[in-house]
């Protein structure tokens, strides 16, 4: 791109008028489509000289154009072309789907799901290793294991936690809000992909896996209902319950089984062992830690008991080596594989 | 990393830049108070949008930063409608920025032999693409393509034509058209 002036820009581009744009940018295509390029240029110097407006017009178009020129280089233009191109939600509809959430929250997260940031997009959200600890309006307190996100919808009928990720434990408060203006407590409902639950006055966890999700019942007792039919199971205290629907759109319930206070250990930051697989241990450490933990099979079924703090998963992986036969092989930072102590890869 | 080395600095550069850009008086006095009474509250907002307090510290620190740079003085009687205003803006350039990168990373890995442009480079390329993205930003994908392929390829104009599947006219039409926004930051019908 010739730069043959380099005066300063002096005119803001909103001020240049848009007859005086659109014919600069005419002469800049003209010039660059013509075969013999000297020719217009010549009569472009005559333009950019009849008028100072003119000139800084020119000025605006050559400075971006040295941006241009900058991605422009040999093999670089066409990655600029396909990432500028790419599909991709522009800032206009990001904004409006920004101002969805705030102004209308009602239904919104069913677009959030859909969005590329669907995280980013959420109330509250934590990363891989991340934990939080919120207290909401009405004296709930709700925990986020790593990995997760939620929205929060309080309305003047309902109180509302949308699970949009991973797992969330909750300890239910009292609702003074309605109980004041409506004469009655506002409903908690905990929203998940294939459901929904009800807790009545209670401690409860709920985790979202891919195609299920599993209610947890600490204290008190939840109404679990599909998002298609009616029919609503109770989980009592102590019991936990998962939750399918499947292609056709039958749900499935899970047998009732136990669980027990250790299982929201990592609430306090901490994972609780108590016989437990080393693979189904590994699995849980994992989600606290970016990438990938492999067990080798013959290791899988050894029994791992302890209470260890999940921010240090490397250190809890080490003190493992000391306690069991095995030993940890890491490829990189993010793919470990746990092998028996006396293999030889 | 980075993101907790700018948060310790983040008060004091913001007071320092205050004094030491060519702001008047009065402008200087609006923004740090401004500054000091929303700051807490704005990070918070951010916070809840970010789901990170580091990163939230940052963009908190962006918004400023943007007002920082403006030179009239602002109408605020709502300040902290207004401060989300600004800091939707800078949410929205922070999630694009996101995503130009991962496509830039994805358009690396299909490079057909092994092209490695050194961190700074890459950092540079990245800086003019968001620049560019933003001036285009809002044009249908196919006018954007034909400025691209015009102004960054430097295909002939049948050759766009063609792989666009366009008239000869539209293609020029489509020219002028990005170039005014992208020059002028104006839309023409």
């Amino acid at each position: 791109m010739a730069m043959t002036n380099t005066a300063a820009i002096t005119t803001n581009k909103a001020d240049i008028p848009d007859a005086v744009a659109r014919t600069a940018v005419e002469w800049l295509l003209a010039w660059q489509m013509a075969d013999e390029p000297s020719h217009i240029w010549l009569k472009i110097c005559q333009w950019r000289q009849a008028n100072s407006i003119n000139e800084q017009a020119w000025q605006h178009i050559e400075s971006i154009n040295g941006q241009l020129a900058c991605l422009a280089q040999s093999g670089t233009s066409h990655i600029a072309h396909q990432t500028i191109s790419s599909p991709h939600t522009s800032r206009r509809q990001a904004l409006k789907v920004l101002s969805a959430f705030i102004v209308v929250s009602g239904s919104s997260w069913l677009l959030a799901r859909q969005q590329p940031w669907q995280h980013w997009t959420t109330d509250h959200y934590t990363g891989i290793g991340q934990q939080l600890r919120l207290t909401l309006e009405d004296g709930s307190e709700v925990f986020l294991n790593s990995s997760s996100a939620i929205n929060i919808q309080f309305t003047a009928t309902q109180r509302r936690i949308v699970l949009v990720k991973g797992e969330i434990y909750i300890n239910s408060g009292k609702d003074n809000f309605g109980q004041s203006q409506f004469n009655n407590a506002r409903p908690l409902v905990v929203e998940f992909a294939q459901g929904q639950a009800k807790p009545i006055g209670t401690r409860f966890a709920v985790r979202q896996f891919d195609n299920h999700s599993k209610v947890s019942v600490y204290q008190g007792k939840v109404a679990l209902q599909g998002s298609k039919v009616s029919h609503t199971v109770i989980v009592n205290a102590g019991k936990q319950r998962t939750f399918s629907v499947d292609n056709d759109g039958a749900e499935h319930y899970g047998a009732s089984q136990s669980v027990s206070e250790s299982e929201a250990a990592w609430t306090q930051g901490m994972i609780v062992a108590s016989d437990m697989r080393l693979q189904d241990f590994l699995n849980e450490l994992s989600r606290h830690r970016i990438g990938i933990i492999q067990c080798a099979p013959k290791v899988a079924d050894l029994k791992v008991s302890g209470t260890y703090p999940l921010k240090q998963v490397d250190k809890v992986l080490q003190s493992l080596t000391a306690a069991l036969p095995i030993k940890i092989s890491a490829f990189s930072r993010y793919w470990l594989r746990v092998l028996p102590v006396n293999d030889e890869y | 990393m980075l993101a907790q080395s700018l948060l310790a600095p983040e008060l004091s550069s913001i007071a320092k830049l205050a004094t030491t850009t060519k702001l008047a008086p009065d402008l200087r006095e609006q923004l740090s108070q401004l500054y000091s009474s929303n700051q807490a509250w704005l990070k918070g907002w951010l916070h809840t949008k970010l789901g990170c307090s580091y990163r939230a510290a940052d963009l908190m620190h962006d918004t400023f930063m943007r007002l920082l740079t403006r030179e009239e003085l602002i109408q605020v009687k709502e300040p902290k409608a207004f401060l989300t205003t600004v800091a939707k803006r800078v949410l929205i350039d922070h999630w694009r920025r996101e995503q130009i990168e991962q496509a830039y990373q994805a358009a690396l890995m299909q490079m057909p032999e092994l092209y490695a442009p050194a961190p700074e480079e890459q950092y540079l390329f990245l800086e003019s693409l968001l620049a560019i993205d933003k001036l285009l930003d809002g044009l249908p994908v196919v006018v954007k393509r034909a400025f691209l392929y015009f102004q960054l390829e430097g295909l002939k104009q049948h050759d766009i034509a063609e792989k666009l599947n366009i008239s000869l006219s539209t293609v020029k039409r489509y020219l002028v058209q990005a170039g005014v926004q992208c020059y002028f930051a104006k839309q023409i019908d």
